[in-house]
């Protein structure tokens, strides 16, 4: 028999806000446990939430880049569970009236073209996290009350390949909005998998079964393989019953288990919260962010490939991540030519990037200075092979590149006594390569290139160095 | 002028327990708006009075004990309480021991810094000796604070019982309630519908709220934790079971229970839309009429019953003033922009 997959996708994002989603502690990733952590966020009794505009304004730009319906008053409720890492005992989310709905993405897989629809979209707080070591259990609330949205998905997906394409299209979307910069690493961007399995052709959806958490795109492959699998085998065999239950995806081991029972039957008892006024969107609203909102990746793409003569893989490459396209725009703006950047962002650091294996989100450069040494080259102040050198310090650790060739004394050497000199006695000390190019062989050009510029340093003008070597090899030859 | 604080309002540094044992131990991390704005306009700090657990000692059965507040003013400690009224037991003792308690329009008080038990309907209110006074008090601490959402945006206020244009007072058809008309009072009987389903309207709500907002107390953060609780779970049900008194355990059965998914649409969403239903109702009697007047008390050992005599302030947002008058005292209820002309009828009924 053949089988189809159905998965339906909530995906969890953290909305780049600057303080969190009721109260003005930093939102930031990365401070000491409970640092960003005040009397609200904390939980104490007497302090009142104060919705965050700025949380707002991100989520209506979600909808816009998702093509949702924005609602015209949304409201928060109250989701009740114990937990620990809830200080509260209740989640602040929105249930009854989210801040958009009916929206979809169109992704391009092998297949062709798909569209994906969004049940809807809503705007929630982040739980703190607890911390178990020697038998003692800690909390760090720094990421209580941090806003993110919940983009939820219908169950359109057919496939791990769409799944991911989705998530790639949507990290794309949302990040290139500002709405957040969807790093999963770090859990700003994470992910629960829906998923059931019927008889291909069939309209009656399966047992459905969710893994929460997911925050690796690998994981979550591997995840619905094995999930898929497993719903297979059970219906073909029996050797299980499917029950519609919250399991556990442990990577390391590679398969799915099921949650305790308890864990399964909460009843969340939402309510709206009366703490919280319902908040109006007005069409205005809505205009001026849809006005604030910055060049989105396939309008950043068909400026540079049409405006700027970036070719078309490049372009893609750096449109491919806020954080190239970022490096790419400040260097362009430290006047840096466009095709320029391009090429040294993809083939210098993205060069980087593979040595260190991390991805192009969390490549980080001072583009200030990456500029100036660009612009270094371009001025015929260093040479390429120095500036390979100088970038490779300047990466690692942050060197300035102008101080740097200057202090090295790395400046390009075009002084024509000097080059004369040493191209003379590279062509004197291999009389041999000289007889070869005699004879034809004009590969010798460059192993002899090679030997003057390693005399230099790398230093010399590689233009002047060239004609000057072909002079003297003419002269040779005659 | 002296004033004093239910300790579930929080002055920083004082120790702060909404009369829960849940909260033993717990110092206020900063002081409530109100607190911060009496000393502000000068008033002497004398203290805070316990109060019942988060107000509602007697939720579903009122006590007759005189409440620490009534006795503190009666013994002159001070000249006002700063109180949170949450089912009206305030209100039907100032008026039965011949003292006022204000209640203010809900969002022109800040309720920051109040440890909330029914968050819809909390409201600080000023009981005292003299009107005079408490208008001082409720001036002084309304006004917009923008550290609470539901705060209105005006940004002050002034109180007073001065009011010289024509009132019309629609009366509840109670023998206890007699208004003499004047030049300028007129009185007629007003229809006071849904009183009989204002008690279950108020419970349902009022016990989802606290429900909800008892949860944080779980033994985990501050305030009590069973002594020998071993484990998350214990922890949690041990503190709670032996933190938490007969009626916030409850109120927390009750809240759950409407808010489960089984009695959410029955219980909590239906009240939710009676609520609406009674608000738009007396929204437009208030209309007609400047002042409601009901009885402050009905007698009698139906306490239930009773309590929709406080509900319609809870339920609607509405200011109210309770003061003696013949029997049982009087209760007024006005809308918000109608609190001088309720004021001044109060004057006229207490001269
Ligand atoms: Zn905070």
């Amino acid at each position: 028999m053949k089988y189809e997959v159905v998965i339906g996708l909530e995906v969890h994002v953290e909305l780049a806000t600057e303080s969190k989603l009721f109260c003005s502690c930093g939102a930031k990733f990365g401070a000491d446990p409970n640092e960003n952590v005040c009397p609200a966020c904390a939980g104490m009794p007497g302090m009142l939430p104060v919705a965050n505009k700025k949380a707002v304004e991100l989520g209506i730009a979600a909808a816009l880049v998702t093509n949702s319906r924005v609602t015209p008053v949304i409201t928060f409720d109250k989701k009740n569970y114990f937990y620990p890492d809830l200080p509260t005992g209740y989640q602040n989310t929105q249930w009854l009236a989210p801040i958009c709905r009916d929206g979809y993405v169109d992704i391009e897989t092998q297949a062709g073209q798909k569209r994906i629809n969004l049940k809807q979209i809503h705007i929630e707080e982040d739980a703190g996290k607890l911390v178990h070591s020697h038998g003692v259990s800690l909390a760090d609330y720094n990421r209580g009350g941090v806003p993110l949205v919940e983009i939820v998905s219908q169950p359109d997906f057919r496939s791990a390949e769409e799944v991911i394409v989705y998530l790639e299209k949507l990290r794309t979307l949302l990040s290139f909005a500002g709405v957040s910069d969807c790093r999963m690493q770090e859990g700003s961007m994470r992910c629960d998998v829906n998923l059931s399995v019927r008889e291909a052709g069939s309209d009656i959806l399966g047992t459905r079964t969710e893994m929460k958490n997911m925050n690796s795109l690998k994981a979550i492959v591997r995840a619905i393989a094995f999930e898929t699998e497993r719903h297979i085998n059970a219906l073909e065999t029996g050797s299980e019953e499917l029950v519609q239950e919250t399991r556990r995806w442990d990577d390391s081991i590679g398969e799915s288990f099921a949650m305790r029972e308890k864990e399964n039957a909460t009843d969340y008892r939402y309510f709206p919260n009366p703490e919280i006024m319902p908040i109006q969107i007005s069409e205005q609203w809505i205009d001026a962010v849809r006005a604030s909102l910055p060049e989105t990746a396939h309008d950043k793409f068909s400026r540079m490939t049409k405006e700027l003569s970036v070719s078309e893989s490049d372009a893609k490459i750096i449109t491919g991540s806020k954080n190239l396209a970022d490096i790419f725009d400040a260097l362009t703006k430290n006047g840096v030519l466009a095709k320029d950047a391009a090429s040294w962002i993809v083939t210098e650091l993205l060069s980087m990037e593979t040595q260190e294996n991390k991805s192009s989100d969390d490549i980080k450069i001072n583009t200030d200075k990456f500029a100036a040494l660009i612009l270094l080259v371009n001025k015929k102040e260093i040479s390429r092979t120095v500036a390979k050198k100088v970038f490779a310090l300047l990466y690692a650790e942050d060197v300035d590149p102008i101080d740097y060739v200057k202090q090295n004394n790395l400046g390009m050497v075009s002084d024509a006594a000097l080059l004369d000199g040493i191209v003379a006695s590279v062509l004197a000390e291999n009389p041999d390569s000289v007889g070869q190019y005699r004879g034809g062989n004009e590969k010798v050009v460059g192993f002899l290139m090679g030997k003057i510029m390693g005399k230099t340093a790398g230093k010399a003008d590689p233009g002047v160095v060239r004609e000057m070597l072909m002079n003297g090899l003419a002269a040779a030859s005659e | 002028m002296k004033f004093m604080m239910q300790d579930c309002i929080m002055a920083a540094g004082e120790i702060c327990t909404a009369g829960s044992k849940m909260l033993r131990g717990f110092r206020a991390p900063f002081s409530a708006a109100v607190f911060e704005r009496c000393e502000s306009a000068g008033m002497e700090f004398a203290g805070l009075i316990p109060s019942d657990e988060f107000g509602i000692d007697g939720l579903f059965d009122q006590s007759d004990a005189v409440d620490a507040s009534v006795t503190a003013v009666l013994e002159d400690k001070c000249d006002a309480v700063l109180c949170n009224d949450v089912f009206g037991k305030l209100r039907r003792q100032a008026a039965s021991n011949g003292l006022i308690y204000i209640r203010p329009v809900y969002g022109t008080v800040s309720r920051f810094g109040l440890i909330p038990a029914v968050s819809s309907m909390d409201q600080v209110g000023v009981l005292c000796r003299s009107l005079e006074d408490g208008l001082a008090v409720l001036s002084a601490i309304s006004g917009h604070d923008s550290r609470d959402g539901t705060s209105l945006p005006q940004e002050a206020y002034s109180y007073n019982a001065d009011n010289t244009r024509a009132v019309t007072v629609g009366l509840a058809d109670h023998p206890a309630v007699t208004i003499n008309q004047t030049d300028h009072i007129k009185t007629a009987n007003a229809e006071l519908k849904y009183f009989g389903v204002m008690p279950q309207v108020l419970y349902i709500l009022g016990a989802a709220e606290i429900s909800n907002n008892t949860t944080r107390y779980d033994g985990v953060k501050f305030g009590f934790r069973a002594e020998d609780a071993r484990g998350l779970e214990d922890v949690y049900l041990r503190s709670r079971s032996e933190g938490f008194g007969q009626d916030a355990k409850l109120a927390s059965v009750v809240g759950c229970m409407v808010l489960s998914k089984e009695h959410y649409e029955p219980l909590y969403h239906k009240s939710m839309q009676i609520r609406r239903l009674i608000k738009e109702y007396y929204d437009g009697l208030l209309e007609k009429f400047d002042v409601i007047a009901l009885p402050a008390n009905l007698g009698g050992n139906d306490k239930y019953a009773q309590s929709a005599l406080y509900a319609l302030p809870l339920l609607c947002g509405y200011a109210s003033v309770a003061l003696p008058h013949n029997d049982s005292g009087v209760q007024f209820i006005c809308k918000r922009g109608n609190e001088n002309a309720m004021f001044s009828l109060a004057r006229e009924v207490l001269t």
